[in-house]
């Protein structure tokens, strides 16, 4: 059952991901986990370690920028932040995923 | 990411993987400090974030994966592209290959003569202190690189610009060829004056000019 949670969340991944640093700007993954795990009101539970490679290939792919920073308790820790083309991503991303909710909403209220 | 940055974590792996090992570690570590400030106790606070982290392995495997080869089977995806596209439409490679081929040809040729002629420092000491003096021939107002020899004693003794001054003149002369040589005889030549610098090479075998008109044969 975790596994199947887990599945489901991992394709809008991307999607939080992006949504995060567009509003957050520069954070490394722990942060990112938190952000996510707070402002969904702890429904949205990662397993933390699938953030990473999610992370890496999206900075492969040009939509995020990462560097090495210092962080609040003086450690090194690696920072992402969003690229315009992340930027560009996000509102596609954004924008199938209403399409998606809006019409899996209009199916369950279809009765 | 740029390209540069993607090359460089080709050639050295080992650091692309230290950097996502300490990636990971940092954030089980903050995790645990996190935990711990919330009031577990040391043991349990790292339990849950090893827990809640899931695999490391896993999670280092695929990062990995995506920083050295993700991009490489971009690339081997777009060629392979590439090749099928070229196969299936005959015509156009060909032409698409032959313009590249000219391409290549021209710019070698262009190359070939840029660096020879302006690349490459003439062989003389200090090229770029090396000028031509031109005359005014008041008739008609031309240009001439052409002047008299009692003119170049003139400028040769009295100049306080130049260094030294020598004269060259191009001649169509007529050469008696030795028994093994034959074709033509007729050879486009040139006179320079005594100055040895102008043409070290043409002076090379011979003494030092003594008189400053004497001529040599190039």
């Amino acid at each position: 059952m975790q596994k199947h949670t887990n599945d489901r969340l991992q394709g809008t991944l991307d999607l939080l991901v992006l949504k995060t640093l567009a509003l957050s700007g520069r954070m490394h993954g722990y942060g990112i986990t938190l952000h996510i795990e707070k402002t969904s009101g702890e429904i949205l539970r990662l397993e933390e370690g699938s953030l990473y490679p999610a992370l890496h290939r999206m900075t492969q792919s040009g939509w995020l920028r990462s560097e090495w920073g210092v962080s609040e308790n003086n450690r090194r820790a690696r920072y992402y932040s969003i690229t315009a083309m992340g930027r560009k991503q996000l509102a596609d991303e954004e924008k199938s995923w209403t399409a998606l909710t809006g019409a899996v909403a209009r199916v369950l209220q279809f009765s | 990411m740029a390209w540069s940055n993607r090359l460089a974590n080709l050639l050295r792996p080992a650091r692309v993987s230290n950097e996502i090992e300490e990636e990971l570690r940092y954030h089980i570590d903050a995790r645990t400090a996190d935990n711990i400030a919330a009031g577990m106790s040391r043991e349990d606070a790292r339990r849950d974030a090893v827990r809640r982290f899931g695999s490391t392995a896993l999670s280092r495997e695929r990062s990995y994966e995506t920083e050295i080869f993700l991009w490489l089977e971009t690339i081997l995806h777009d060629l392979r592209y590439g090749a099928r596209s070229l196969r299936s439409n005959p015509l156009v490679s060909t032409v698409a290959i032959l313009s590249i081929a000219l391409a290549i040809g021209a710019s070698t040729a262009i190359f070939s003569v840029v660096h020879t002629v302006l690349l490459n420092a003439l062989p003389y000491q200090d090229p770029d202190h090396i000028v031509i003096l031109w005359g005014t021939n008041k008739l008609n107002n031309s240009l001439e690189n052409n002047t008299s020899v009692p003119n170049f004693e003139d400028w040769r003794k009295r100049t306080r610009t130049l260094e030294n001054l020598a004269t060259y003149r191009e001649v169509e002369a007529s050469f008696r060829a030795t028994a093994q040589q034959t074709g033509s005889n007729m050879r486009r030549s040139t006179a320079i004056s005594s100055a040895s610098w102008v043409a070290p090479q043409c002076w090379a075998e011979r003494s030092a000019p003594t008189n400053p008109m004497d001529t040599r044969w190039c």
